[in-house]
């Protein structure tokens, strides 16, 4: 077991320098800050010097190389934009991002779970149609319309919701939370809903044909055979086997979630870890995208470290293989 | 549970589910479902539509010479100010949308298609052995896998995009946009294929039949194809029909950056997005037609895959 | 004793505006933030025009974008390149220092070091000497008849005792090494605003500087600035009643913000020009279907594309009114404009036609064209893709590449284009700075953003001459004579001038100008 997840972390690290790595080579396909640095008026010399200050003459692994020495002792380098330590930058839109995408996947987990196995309890009734409805609108909506039409409906029309930021935060040492204010919590319902309104009717969907699936098999009609009652077979042996694939997918969209929450962060104007990422495409401001991708890529890293670990303590199968006999070709 | 008393037995019964030749449950079961036979017609419908674009659309959008600038947001035929040219009005550059809705539909459905075949192949191969067999593939692919979901499917297609520049002359890039695009949204989307099929193959690979299986010297391209893909399916397909909506959003998006189709050849998800710039000045036609057909699409290919889902499924046919 | 009772005059004022005060709050919403506190940390458009609120240079424009007196009183050249500035007395900054020539000295020096991005516009003065304590010289590097309105319009200025107390003398280098200062996130200018809170999300709150040296014209007790990027919302936050102005309001969102009697809609023509360029230097064009030679370098192709393109009906049906058809690259407001400018080659499909026949294209030729897809207002993609089909018309067949802001930038700066849409601001009121730097002869420091390479001797010489000729109606003749001379070669072909376009609510008025500066010191509750 401790073999197992030294070897996992391992592995983890080496993924988030690959990631960085292949980051560095996209950047010259992002954009130039240089130009919009140095301005209109700056000459051909002005544009060299400072493409040397900024170390964008040398090649990319050397380029490469300095990054991960400086990100190694938690120095992402200075926005190009800001002047400010990335480091700083990213520490202050942290929590933001958390709490947005916490509750968002929170909701789309409780939520999505629940719907899906009230879908599954009677698979052709009317309940379950109308749900598996619902979550097809769900999953075919896309998400800058979903926000704009919340937006419309609820800031515009009826003027309940805030439309855009986080409304008053309190800090809390090096957090600062929109959670314990009214405002704050007014203006996490939109964006919440939002990001969670996908996730949420993939799960349904997900759920339900797991579980459909589940209940066909031969293990619960044996249940069924020996007269276990069907609440109990439901829900004891039912959803304990159709909760593997839906946690491995739970696992990689907490992920996304966070690495796609843009599209909400910039309908809402949320001021996240994915909206500095967005502007930061905008100017050209490669320490940030950096940054970002690497924080990103690691917080994936500990998902899936995770995801495996839930899987050994779900399928006990799993842990008696896995541990006992060496993989086979 | 006799299955499971003589594991023998029931790896010869789900044999027997999947044969080839049993294709008639698959048909009765279609013909029960009208929801599939619905969704079967829609999806039919359009991609005829998509096909016959050139043939059936009133006007050629993709040529701009044929573009009137001034004819620019007309509304519908039966809105005030229509214009009997323009069925379903024109969009902010006086294309006319029914003409453009057609093509964009040809861009979108071969894009979507393409890519998710691209990303399913590629995933459900990949999962399947690695589940499977274990060992160093299982380890290299899902750390692959664990890599490329960290990168962002846009940054990646960014990539792949800059090498199609590097190896593509400039005037040709017109051309092999539509290559870049699948290949990008194709490739950026085959983890979590790979990702379920290798999670299926886990907890097959040690149910008693396919050890039994194993037992009597099936070979293991036959274990994996008519034991353990038939069990991969349903969450394959599950995916597979939210991906193609996907596939097609994230066209959408690819061309937003810059680096999808290009906007004087526009696809559904294109006109979307300029659509959604007018939806709320009062021009809704801009943007509820495309997304609308783009609705139909993702509609009928979930309906169907439902559908497919439960008929393909061995345990569920034994039933029908 | 005297200072006292101003003291307690202030503080009754102050009270007295206090009672008011949440009906004064103004709340104001940008596309972008702030990059930093720091005003020459950052040459950021967005950053400055915030900034300008709170930072004053020694002159500024009026409410009609003429130069008027800031911290300076009058300003005489002495010399051909020897400017002499009187400062204003009694002036101090937010923190209570108070403002003389060592300030301004001190503030050059700042603005002019390796880690400050605006040093490259106040390239042309040498040297800022003391003469004494509200009297400084400018010392140019050859003679500037604009100096001040060209040249010192773009240096704001600080306080040397709160930058030297703060360990902020420099702006923060910004670069590989360096660290944040002091001055990256607070703020001690002049102006009529000072900052009170700068927040993570970029969201910047004001309150009146009462201390101010001018009237105040304005009667907010608070000020919030947000940044809200996405056009959708921005509308939607002011339709609800969180923000009282946006900054701009997307086109196709007027009509129903006119419909509402609790918004009204401001614009102003801006003072910028968006053009078409072609590369007319290279011997055979990088993203064309033509080979071997380059179909741009024929006057008669330049002309036969710019008479293709009905500009009136790109502005009615694309810009939906937002722009004016011009035909010159400098807008109506800069000095050296002449009336005959506004005038477009009459759009001649058949006459066009016959020019690219003449220069040997009778079936036209492919060309790709360059795109900023979130650039020009975001009006880029429209306007590229109406031009395309204007453009077909002739048999020339236009590949749009759309691409983002900074791609697209660095690509154009770096000449690898063969057909670009680009906008060039006036933002000193007066051509030369962009005749300088996008029709001189391409080279470096001047004709930078030449990115087509047109050349010609006579523009050259014209341009040459009117950099350092101090008679202002001479110079004037000279800067229209190369205007013209670039126009009638189609050097490029200049499309319109955007239309600054914002909305607000009835409650306030605001005063709009043509460089896009929102001023705070106009911004009146009704």
């Amino acid at each position: 077991m401790a073999s197992f997840v030294l070897k996992r972390i391992w592995q983890g690290l080496l993924t988030v320098l690959v990631v960085a790595f292949v980051a560095f080579g996209l950047f010259r396909f992002v954009g130039d800050p240089v130009m919009s640095m140095a301005g209109a008026e700056a000459t051909q010399r002005d544009r060299e010097e400072l493409r040397e200050q900024l170390g964008l003459n040398d090649s990319i692994p050397v380029q490469f190389v300095r990054f991960v020495a400086n990100a190694a002792t938690g120095d992402f380098g200075i926005s190009y934009r800001s002047g400010r330590p990335v480091s700083n930058l990213l520490a202050e839109r942290i929590p933001a991002t958390l709490e947005l995408v916490f509750l968002g996947a929170g909701m789309a987990l409780l939520f999505g779970v629940l719907l899906g196995i009230a879908a599954a309890l009677r698979p052709r009734g009317r309940l379950s149609r109308f749900i598996l409805t619902g979550s097809l609108a769900g999953v075919c909506l896309p998400t800058f319309v979903n926000g704009i039409l919340l937006i419309y409906l609820f800031a515009v029309t009826l003027r309940w919701l805030p439309s855009f930021g986080r409304g008053e935060t309190v800090q809390i040492g090096v957090w600062s939370t929109g959670l314990l204010t009214s405002s704050g919590l007014r203006s996490l319902i939109m964006p919440a809903l939002t990001l969670a309104l996908f996730q949420l009717a993939m799960l349904t969907r997900l759920v339900y044909s797991e579980m459909t699936d589940v209940m066909q098999t031969d293990f619960i009609r044996f249940c069924r055979a020996r007269g276990l009652d069907r609440r109990s077979i439901f829900f004891r042996h039912g959803l304990r086997s159709a909760l593997m694939p839906v946690v491995t997918v739970v696992g990689l969209n907490i992920g996304s979630v966070i690495a796609f929450s843009a599209i909400t962060e910039t309908v809402f104007q949320w001021p996240g870890l994915s909206l500095l990422f967005v502007d930061s495409i905008r100017f050209g401001d490669i320490p940030v995208m950096a940054a970002y991708l690497v924080l990103v890529s690691f917080v994936f890293v500990l998902i899936n470290l995770a995801v495996d670990l839930i899987y050994f303590a779900i399928d006990p199968r799993l842990r008696v293989s896995r541990a006992g006999a060496p993989a086979h070709g | 549970m006799a299955e499971i008393a003589t594991p023998v037995s029931a790896g010869r019964l789900k044999l027997a589910a999947l044969a080839p030749r049993s294709e008639s449950p698959v048909l009765r079961s279609f013909l029960r479902t009208p929801s599939a036979m619905i969704a079967a017609f829609v999806l039919t419908c359009l991609a005829l539509t998509a096909l016959l674009a050139p043939w059936l659309a009133p006007f050629d959008p993709f040529d701009p010479a044929n573009v009137s600038l001034i004819d620019a947001m007309t509304p519908p035929l039966w809105m005030r100010d229509g214009n009997p040219d323009y069925l379903l009005g024109t969009d902010d550059q006086g294309r006319d949308i029914l003409s453009t809705v057609m093509f964009g539909l040809r861009i979108s459905m071969t894009v979507g298609v393409a890519a998710v075949v691209v990303a399913m192949t590629l995933g459900v191969v990949i999962g399947l052995i690695a589940g499977y067999a274990g060992g160093w593939f299982e380890s290299l692919t899902m750390r692959i896998v664990d890599i490329q979901l960290t990168i962002p499917s846009i940054l990646l297609a960014l990539m792949i995009d800059g090498v199609t520049r590097v190896v593509a002359s400039r005037e040709l890039q017109a051309e092999i946009a539509i290559y870049a695009v699948i290949a990008a949204i194709g490739f950026a989307s085959w983890p979590p294929f790979a990702r379920v099929a290798r999670s299926r193959a886990l907890v097959e690979r040690n149910k008693e039949y396919v050890q039994a299986a194993r037992i009597i010297g099936v070979a293991p391209l036959r274990i994996l194809l008519s034991h353990i893909l038939p069990n991969a399916i349903a969450p394959v397909l599950v995916i597979a029909t939210i991906d193609l909506g996907l596939a097609v959003l994230a066209e959408a998006a690819l061309s937003f950056l810059g680096v999808g189709m290009p906007p004087t050849q526009p696809s559904l998800g294109t006109m979307i997005r300029i659509g959604g710039n007018h939806l709320f000045s009062g021009k809704w036609w801009i943007f509820m037609t495309p997304a609308l057909t783009l609705v139909m699409i993702v509609l009928s290919v979930n309906i169907l895959g439902d559908w497919l889902r439960d008929a393909l499924n061995p345990k569920m046919r034994r039933r029908v | 004793m005297l200072r006292r009772a101003s003291i307690c005059l202030s503080l009754a004022l102050s009270a007295a505006l206090l009672s008011s005060a949440q009906a004064q709050t103004f709340r104001w919403a940008t596309p972008a933030s702030v990059a930093t506190m720091d005003p020459h940390a950052s040459g950021d458009t967005t950053t400055r025009n915030i900034l300008i609120n709170v930072y004053e240079g020694l002159v500024r424009l009026n409410q009609k974008s003429v130069l008027d007196s800031e911290l300076a009183v009058s300003w005489e050249a002495i010399e051909p390149t020897v400017w002499r500035f009187k400062l204003r007395p009694n002036v101090t900054f937010h923190d209570g220092s108070p403002f003389t020539a060592d300030d301004v000295v001190f503030s050059f020096k700042r603005a002019t070091t390796s880690s400050s991005d605006i040093r490259a516009k106040l390239r042309s003065i040498k040297e800022m000497k003391k003469v004494d304590d509200l009297t400084v010289d400018a010392i140019t590097q050859a003679p500037n008849p604009i100096l001040p309105q060209g040249v010192l319009i773009f240096m704001p200025i600080l306080s040397h005792v709160w930058a030297e107390k703060n360990n902020a003398v420099e702006p923060a280098d910004n670069r590989r090494t360096g660290k944040e200062n002091f001055a990256t996130r607070n703020a001690d200018g002049t102006g009529p605003f000072k900052i009170t809170s700068y927040g993570v999300d970029g969201r910047i709150e004001m309150v009146p500087n009462e201390s101010w040296w001018d009237k105040k014209e304005h009667n907010l007790s608070k000020v919030v600035i947000s940044p809200i990027a996405s056009d959708a919302t921005r509308v939607a936050a002011l339709l609800s009643g969180e923000i009282d102005l946006i900054t701009p309001i997307p086109q196709q969102d007027v009509p129903r913000v006119k419909e509402s009697p609790q918004f009204y809609i401001l614009t102003a023509p801006e003072a910028r020009v968006v053009f078409l360029g072609f590369d007319q230097w290279r011997d055979e064009l990088i993203a064309s279907n033509v080979k071997g030679k380059n179909p741009f370098k024929d006057v008669r192709v330049r002309q036969a594309l710019a008479k293709a393109i009905n500009m009136d009906l790109v502005r009615d049906k694309v810009l939906l009114g937002a722009g004016d058809p011009l035909f010159a690259m400098i807008p109506p407001q800069a000095n050296g404009w002449t009336p005959e400018f506004k005038t477009r080659p009459a759009s001649d499909i058949n006459e066009a036609k016959k020019l690219l026949a003449d220069a040997g294209y009778p079936a036209g030729f492919s060309v790709t064209l360059d795109c900023p897809s979130d650039g020009l207002s975001n009006m880029g993609e429209p306007v590229c893709v109406a031009l395309t089909g204007l453009l077909a018309r002739i048999g020339v067949k236009v590949d749009v590449l759309l691409q983002k802001q900074a791609a697209y930038a660095g690509k154009i700066g770096r000449r690898e284009t063969s057909f670009y849409i680009h906008s060039w601001g006036a933002t000193t009121f007066d051509a030369l700075a962009t005749m300088e730097l996008t029709m001189f002869s391409y080279g470096d420091g001047v004709g930078t953003w030449n990115v087509g390479g047109y050349s010609n001797a006579e523009v050259d010489k014209l341009i040459l001459s009117a950099s350092s000729e101090m008679d202002a109606a001479k110079r004037k003749g000279m800067l229209t004579k190369a205007l013209s001379i670039h126009r009638d070669h189609v050097g490029t072909i200049p499309l319109y001038q955007p239309t600054l376009t914002y909305a607000a609510s009835t409650k306030v008025k605001v005063v709009t100008r043509s460089d896009d500066a929102v001023q705070l010191r106009w911004v009146r509750f009704q």
